[in-house]
């Protein structure tokens, strides 16, 4: 039993380890731009470039009018991130029909600018910009088209973290009775909706590396549930499922908050935007299950009756990943 | 080639607001796209695995055990290598040869099934992983290309398994001929 379990581990790791390993090099933070039209009839323009010791900023924003050719009132360099402001007092142009454009992306590092333009009436207009991409016409956002954004944004969210993902198959691979894994997916649904709401609404604040290192955690413990569920140790997860996904749900809904506080909500439409983010989130998890269970119950009909090291796989692969997401997360953060 | 083959490298500028959770997984994502966005891979890994399913079941297992090893294995080797391939014949030829071999429905020998599937699978993996760019990570980018070829091929052998109806049988049998005939019209389509 023993060595079927090592060699299972070893399995895991020689599978997993290499991408793992390559999981890290430009960390893909987006820079922003952000363009406000202030009450005194002026507009404050902030540009934000995420940079690292070993990567100095190299993108220039750049708007039709001209007005960030002129060099910047202030220049401010932190320890990851390099801020440039510009005022434009009146009179002026107008903002909106104007072009904001991004020179100097580097598409090899996957970089990003999210737009920002708040208006004086209190309209708002996000956008990304991109290599593919790296210019949009200003223009008030209707509440239909913004709320679509934040749909989007919500469903790409989990689609892209692996991390979300995997903690989503984990449970899907532990709870086999499909009521009780209905009762699980909704109370971990539940659960991240509350926290997401809370911190995007400043309600709570945790610190994200923080929340993103015990999210990894929470795929570790998963893991070794699905271990021991294996042997027939059932513990607290495999007994009540729906109690533990409640209560990473909670950490999770910090680690799709970290998102939204990014990019920030529009303001007058603050429930909805939330809302569409949410069930974007939703949409996308609820996909991924789908995909998932006929997937699952293909291998298990091809597999017949696996040999114990074969059943452990996933389990110590998910547990490898997740342990090297922690260990980056507190070590190498 | 295909109408969609911008799609990896959109998924690969895309998701940057996650990419600070897990740096650098937009590379795995790219990978993974990109034999799913192009019709020569996908159609022809759907062939392979409904081929599959249409053998035994232990046959089926083992073909896609097969597949998955030598793509990962492949495209690894085409990455390292890093030199563009014009494949476009062989490849489309891979898709119309598996699609006429699905709808013939024959009972193969398991050699003769590992050898097409290590034939197509070291194919459509050197076609993949010569797409690697010198900015991407290799081991992301082709561990992307294996898990889409794993998921792809366990659907089609799913889809084969559970065609115990007379009709659905018929289906699968119509799919591969249909694989074929786009493989035939894309051919035209390359060459003309």
């Amino acid at each position: 039993m023993t060595a079927r379990v090592m060699a299972a581990a070893a399995m895991a790791v020689l599978l997993v380890l290499p991408l793992a390993v390559t999981l890290t090099g430009h960390d893909g933070r987006p820079g922003h731009l952000e363009i406000v039209e202030t009450g005194d009839g002026g507009v404050v323009v902030r540009f934000s470039e995420p940079v690292t010791p070993t990567m100095a900023a190299n993108l220039t924003p750049r708007l039709s009018s001209g007005w960030l050719d002129a060099p910047p009132v202030a220049i401010e360099r932190g320890g990851d991130a390099e801020v440039r402001s510009w005022r434009v007092d009146p009179p002026r142009d107008p903002v909106a029909g104007q072009t904001a454009a991004i020179d100097g992306f580097d598409p090899s590092f996957n970089e990003a600018v999210l737009l920002r333009v708040i208006f004086a009436d209190g309209t708002a207009m996000t956008a990304f910009l991109t290599a593919r991409q790296p210019a949009a016409v200003l223009a008030r956002e209707d509440a239909i088209t913004s709320r679509l954004q934040y749909l989007w944004l919500g469903a790409q969210h989990i689609a892209f973290g692996p991390d979300h993902l995997l903690f989503v198959l984990g449970l899907v691979l532990l709870v086999r009775d499909r009521w009780r894994l209905v009762g699980t997916i909704t109370a971990f649904t539940l659960a991240h909706s509350l926290t997401l709401a809370a911190a995007t609404l400043g309600v709570v604040s945790v610190p994200v590396d923080a929340i993103e290192a015990v999210i990894a955690l929470s795929l570790v413990f998963l893991a070794v549930e699905l271990v021991r569920d294996d042997r027939g140790q059932h513990g607290l997860m495999a007994r009540t499922p729906w109690a533990v996904a409640l209560a990473f749900g909670l950490l999770h809904g910090f680690g799709f908050a970290s998102t939204l506080l990014d990019v920030g909500l529009p303001q007058g439409d603050v429930p909805m935007a939330l809302l569409a983010f949410n069930l974007g989130v939703e949409a996308g998890q609820i996909a991924f299950v789908l995909a998932v269970l006929p997937l699952i119950a293909v291998l298990r009909d091809l597999a017949g009756q696996p040999r114990t090291w074969a059943r452990l796989v996933p389990a110590y692969a998910i547990g490898t990943l997740a342990m090297y997401w922690v260990l980056e997360r507190v070590v190498l953060s | 080639m295909t109408d969609v083959a911008w799609l990896p490298a959109a998924a690969a500028s895309v998701p940057v607001l996650v990419a600070h959770i897990v740096p650098g997984v937009t590379d795995f994502y790219a990978g993974l796209l990109h034999p799913v966005t192009a019709v020569e891979h996908l159609l022809t890994f759907v062939a392979i695995g409904l081929l599959a399913g249409q053998q035994a079941r232990g046959v089926a297992r083992r073909a896609l055990t097969l597949f998955v090893c030598v793509l990962l294995v492949t495209a690894g080797l085409a990455g390292a290598h890093g030199r563009t391939l014009h494949l476009e014949g062989p490849l489309l030829a891979s898709m119309v040869g598996v699609g006429c071999l699905v709808a013939a429905n024959w009972r193969l020998p398991a050699a003769a099934v590992y050898t097409c599937v290590t034939a197509v699978a070291a194919l459509h993996g050197v076609a993949n992983g010569a797409e690697l760019t010198p900015a991407m990570a290799p081991v992301r980018f082709v561990a992307g290309i294996a898990l889409a070829g794993f998921v792809v091929m366990t659907y089609a052998v799913g889809l084969a398994r559970r065609a115990e109806a007379p009709w659905a049988g018929v289906a699968v049998r119509a799919a591969g001929s249909w694989i074929a005939a786009v493989g035939v019209l894309a051919w035209g389509a390359v060459t003309r």
